[in-house]
């Protein structure tokens, strides 16, 4: 059975940040052992809200790499 | 991401804390988890890095971490805590080379652990830990940044300057 395996990037930076790099490399790996995976860049917080209320879904709170 | 088997988050230290949009986000995985009778079992594994020589100084953020997958039925699948990340900025670590030795180690370590269904070991979090560059140069360089930044603004003549004291004199 798959496994999967999801990052969140919580750095205001996003995609180009040290926190990316870091958890990138990681979920790469991850990737090459079989996982599925998926990477996210959680927004401000204030987006967080109003989606949140929009949607009650994790799925709108984050932008996906 | 709220049905995956591993969740990581990774994020920079903020005043001894995590970033206030992730906390927000936990918050609200943590209110899902509780409104669901049969929440799906999950493992989450965290990555911390700061602007100080030390990665000890993340070790409060990484407590807040386990402490919420342990009040929210989450697997605590260990931390990786990294001092000085800002020497990478951003780049990757596959061109970071020799800066980069350790942490590369300390996540193929980690990576093995996590695909092993086992939390990150301590050898993992011992390489992450460890310092990129010494500490005396570390500091060197982020003084240049600060003053280098401070000429961009304008501003170099008040790096020194104490506003509450300023203000407290008036």
């Amino acid at each position: 059975m798959s496994h999967s395996a999801s990052l969140l990037v919580a750095s205001p930076r996003g995609f180009s940040s040290t926190s990316f790099s870091l958890g990138s490399y990681l979920l790469d790996k991850l990737q090459e052992a079989g996982y599925t995976t998926a990477k996210h860049h959680v927004q401000s917080a204030p987006i967080i809200n109003f989606l949140w209320k929009k949607s009650y879904s994790h799925q709108w709170l984050t932008a996906t790499c | 991401m709220a049905d995956c088997d591993l969740l990581i988050v990774a994020f920079p230290l903020y005043i001894d804390c995590l970033p206030a949009p992730l906390i927000l986000m936990l918050e609200k995985i943590a209110a899902q988890r509780k409104n669901n009778p049969t929440p799906k079992p999950q493992r989450m594994a965290a990555i911390v890095n700061n602007g100080f020589p030390e990665a000890a100084q993340n070790n409060t953020a990484l407590a807040i971490c386990r402490q919420f997958a342990y009040e929210t039925g989450i697997a605590w699948a260990g931390g990786l805590s990294l001092g000085g990340g800002a020497v990478f900025n951003g780049a990757s670590l596959k061109e970071a080379g020799f800066l980069g030795r350790n942490v590369v180690k300390a996540l193929d370590l980690a990576a093995v652990d996590l695909t092993g269904g086992k939390p990150i070991s301590q050898e993992a979090a011992a390489y992450m830990a460890k310092p990129i560059i010494p500490r005396w140069l570390f500091l060197w360089a982020a003084n240049r940044g600060w003053k280098s930044m401070a000429k961009k603004h304008g501003v170099e003549k008040n790096l020194k300057d104490k506003p509450k004291q300023n203000f407290n004199e008036k």
